[in-house]
């Protein structure tokens, strides 16, 4: 548990402050040291430009972790105004489940897929892509809890003595549903840090060459052979994060009981 | 019966109209880009599109392609005017292959992880770690791992191309680990709840061996609601070969999906994602289908 936030800590920390710690300029080809093993000189090595694999994950990270930061924003704001749904059955009720039958419906991939084919390639598209195809996950989540909050005696009670329907959903609603609702928030930000990724590494981020996690991997990739060391650092960062992040929400709230 | 598959039909419905509706905000197209790099000018542009009914309103486009669809016909690329069904068609079988080999390779895979990491045996630690694994580490993370050992270091499988058989293994593996992650996390929940239930201490009262209580009265009843499961992953499994096919360099559908979603050649884009919530669809139905005539509880 501590060793999660504590890694946790570690990753943030030494990404934001890429620009103090990176030995090289992240852009920097230096054709003539291509490929070199790790060294004194470049901590990870470089990649088939000559450009330091070290400051490049430093800087990919900040890019990566913005842009599943992002998608969370984008996938979790959709389902506030679930919590005025008061009781299962009503038409509104009816309205969301048909909605988020139908986004469900749809796999995950194929709907990011479909906003970058009509987006085009690029970062913040990856984030919107990945944001909306978490909005349907989260929601239903988000729905189960807020209607088991409202069979509560204390709502009920609120009602009684004449609450007005906002009052209730900020006062009752939302601070019982929060630890919930933030603990698969951070659920929802592994997903959007494999997801992101995902899709850079598909090739569908921006300009070629610019440092994120999942594009340092594609690039790794093509010279897994001689420079194994390229794809290594990047893929043992979204790992470790992933985990860290799940391993801290976990001990709030067990994810399983949240699936 | 009736009413769960025509639930299944309206669902294929709107989501085939959501694709549609989203795919028609694009600002610039496959066409107006290939035709331009070609020289064209913006009569010849303008006359394609009219060819093509795209200077249509957007209801007359919408109710062209909904006729068409309920006929099985996705339409034509914008990017080399061909048949959108011959073009799906011909990528179809490497990657329906890939996908039925990870998804038979998983179910078993599966099952033996999520029971072994919730009986108490001294292996149920390395169940537990593999299901872990399996749910948290991304597909092109395993699978590049893959390529570094056994096709950069020990040269075992060939690290692309989809010549002979050995090229599926590598993908097949890293394909299937992730998709049992989730079928065994399950089972290993219903296995443990199972454990705590009345009739399985009855069972043990009454005597009978551990064998016994465990494959008839523990396995049985958990493994059922598994099938669910099972159906839900084939979401996971769809976007897992676009990774895996691009990864191992493999010809298929994703390899396809992937290079339309770049040029925005939005007529196959459409035609790949609306026939893969189809068989998705199609696959939960069936899954809730065969879950109520396999399971007596269900009938009660």
């Amino acid at each position: 548990m501590r060793f999660s936030t504590l890694i946790l800590c570690a990753i943030i920390l030494i990404t934001v402050s890429a620009r103090w710690i990176a030995p090289h300029d992240p852009m920097m080809t230096r054709t003539d040291d291509s490929l070199q093993p790790p060294s004194l000189a470049y901590p990870l090595g470089t990649d088939l430009l000559g450009r330091d694999v070290f400051s490049r994950v430093l800087y990919g990270g900040q890019r990566t972790i913005t842009i599943a930061f992002a998608a969370v924003l984008v996938a979790i704001l959709p389902s506030v105004p679930i919590l005025f749904i008061q009781q299962a059955g009503t038409n509104a009720d009816t309205l969301l489940t048909t909605l988020l039958n139908v986004l469900l419906a749809i796999p995950p991939l194929m709907l990011s897929l479909v906003l970058i084919t009509v987006l085009g390639r690029g970062w913040w598209q990856i984030a919107l892509a990945t944001g909306v195809a978490q909005i349907a996950p989260y929601a239903r989540v988000v729905r189960g809890v807020s209607l088991q909050t409202y069979r509560m005696a204390y709502v009920d009670g609120a009602r009684a003595v004449g609450g007005s329907k906002p009052w209730i959903v900020t006062r009752h609603i939302l601070p019982n549903c929060l630890p919930t609702l933030l603990a698969y928030a951070g659920v929802m930000f592994s997903y959007a840090i494999i997801n992101s990724a995902a899709l850079s590494f598909l090739g569908l981020g921006g300009a070629p060459g610019t440092p994120e996690w999942g594009a340092i991997l594609a690039e790794g990739r093509l010279v897994v052979q001689d420079a194994p060391w390229v794809s290594i650092a990047p893929g043992v960062l979204i790992v470790l994060t992933v985990i860290a992040v799940n391993t801290w929400v976990d001990q709030f709230v067990s994810i399983e009981r949240l699936q | 019966m009736l009413r769960l598959l025509l639930s299944a039909l309206i669902t294929v419905w709107l989501a085939a109209s959501l694709v549609f509706v989203l795919l028609r905000i694009l600002p610039g197209d496959a066409l107006e880009g290939q035709l331009l790099q070609g020289g064209a000018s913006q009569t010849r542009i303008d006359q394609v599109r009219d060819e093509l009914g795209l200077n249509d309103s957007l209801s007359t486009q919408y109710m062209r392609y909904m006729v068409a669809l309920a006929q099985g016909d996705l339409g034509f690329s914008l990017a080399n005017g061909r048949s959108v069904n011959v073009i799906i068609g011909e990528r179809l079988w490497p990657t329906v292959r890939l996908a039925g080999l990870a998804l038979a390779v998983a179910v078993p895979l599966g099952l033996a992880c999520g029971t072994l990491a919730a009986l108490p045996t001294v292996l149920n630690r390395v169940g537990q770690v593999a299901i872990m694994l399996a749910i948290s580490v991304p597909v092109y993370w395993t699978g590049t791992l893959a390529i570094i050992l056994f096709a950069a270091q020990l040269r075992w499988f060939p690290a692309s191309g989809s010549s002979d058989w050995r090229a599926l293994i590598l993908p097949v593996a890293v394909l299937s680990f992730h998709t049992m992650g989730e079928i065994a996390r399950v089972t290993q929940v219903n296995v443990q709840a199972t454990q705590q239930q009345f009739f399985v201490t009855v069972a043990r009262a009454r005597g009978l061996t551990s064998g016994i209580v465990q494959w008839r009265y523990i396995l049985r009843p958990a493994l059922l609601p598994v099938i669910s499961v099972i159906a839900l992953q084939a979401g996971f499994l769809i976007g897992g070969t676009v990774i895996t096919e691009m990864l191992f360099v493999r010809a298929g559908i994703g390899r396809l999906l992937l290079d339309s979603t770049i040029n925005q050649d939005y007529p196959v884009v459409q035609g790949i994602v609306v026939l893969s919530t189809v068989v998705y669809v199609l696959v939960n139905t069936l899954a809730d289908l065969t879950y109520r005539l396999v399971d007596p509880r269900m009938r009660v």
